[in-house]
């Protein structure tokens, strides 16, 4: 069986394994900002018109 | 849990390629509004059923038009891909890989095909990150034309999700592209058949060497909201999980790895539950889980 001896042997290893809330949560928000700030700066027309293409770099067209 | 995956995987695959209009006369890919947004797997979007687009082929193409030069050219960086795969990335790390991509759904089928199994060299773990630093991120950047265009080396070269889906499917339906296909479609049908032969033999081997998508999501894998957690009091070392796992991580010795796509396989195979998959909790101190099968 696993190692009884030391103190939450599971929680050990999960904290070993990198838990990072305050990290996650930042990185959340900065990648929810960048989205928005994607949304606004046009960036989902230029996907709409991308999307809409055929792509001949995929084909491998050249 | 395995069949319920499967489930998933072949919904997904079909819902988000459900343009069937284009033998019947409509156009030959979707162009609707749902192209504006992203796939959270590989999924080209030039293939005839695709409804959203590819994440990888949208960011390449956003960083390949940002040099551009033209009178009132906006440059856009893609920051609505990189916040969008970003945040999935944060919430649940490799999970799409394993449970909503369609071309990892293509090699789960073909590794099911009855034959000998091997497993992959490790360090070959690694050519992911340069395959997405070098044909995603810097040769879209730097590689670029007269007008400062640069072209999406990523799909150009290799992706061989674009070769299945689009360019396979593309040339069927348009015999008007033969003519212009040449030594880059020749490279990629090549790297595609290897590909396909390799699923057979060895289990995702695109997601695990190739796949930049993947290897992008693992760069978050150590702080994603969900987890696989590993209980080391229940543990009795009987291998299972690292049998049954399809990317050869042994759950047991590697936490939280940037190779585990959240199939979920291991925490079928423990019989003993010394696997939890669940949101990550503060480490709180609280009293010691253990669990006897007798």
């Amino acid at each position: 069986m696993g190692d009884h001896s030391r103190p939450f042997p599971g929680k050990r290893r999960a904290l070993l394994g990198g838990f990072m809330p305050k990290k996650a949560v930042w990185l959340i928000i900065i990648f929810t900002l960048l989205f928005i700030l994607g949304i606004n700066s046009g960036e989902l027309n230029f996907l709409l018109n991308l999307g809409n293409t055929i792509c001949l770099s995929c084909i491998g067209v050249g | 849990m395995a069949r319920f995956r499967t489930l998933v995987q072949t919904l997904v695959a079909f819902g988000t390629n459900a343009y069937l209009l284009f033998p019947f006369g409509g156009s030959v890919i979707y162009q609707g509004p749902l192209k504006a947004v992203c796939h959270p797997g590989l999924n080209c979007y030039s293939c005839p059923g695709a409804l959203l687009s590819c994440p990888v082929g949208a960011f390449q193409n956003f960083l390949a038009s940002i040099r551009f030069r033209a009178p009132g050219a906006i440059p856009h960086p893609g920051f609505i891909v990189v916040g969008y795969l970003g945040f999935i990335g944060t919430m649940i790390g490799r999970l799409p890989c394993g449970w909503l991509c369609p071309f990892g759904f293509i090699q789960d089928l073909l590794h099911k095909i009855p034959v000998r199994k091997f497993s992959l060299w490790e360090p070959l773990r690694w050519v992911k990150y340069g395959v997405l630093a070098v044909l995603v991120v810097i040769l879209p950047l730097w590689l670029v034309d007269s007008s400062g265009l640069g072209l999406p080396w990523f799909c150009k070269l290799l992706c061989p999700a674009g070769t299945l889906e689009g360019a396979l499917p593309l040339i069927l339906l348009k015999p008007s592209l033969w003519a212009t296909l040449g030594f880059y479609f020749w490279n990629k049908i090549t790297i595609l058949t290897l590909l396909l032969i390799l699923m057979i033999f060895i289990s995702r081997p695109f997601c695990r060497m190739l796949c930049p998508l993947g290897a992008f999501y693992s760069l978050f894998t150590r702080m994603t909201l969900v987890h696989l957690e590993f209980i080391e009091g229940n543990c009795v070392e009987c291998g299972a999980c690292t049998r049954k796992c399809p990317t050869g991580v042994k759950p047991a010795q590697e936490f939280d790895s940037p190779e585990c796509i959240m199939c979920l396989k291991c925490l079928d195979a423990c019989q003993f539950r010394a696997l939890q998959f669940g949101i990550r909790r503060p480490p709180t101190p609280e009293k010691k889980r253990t669990f006897s099968p007798l």
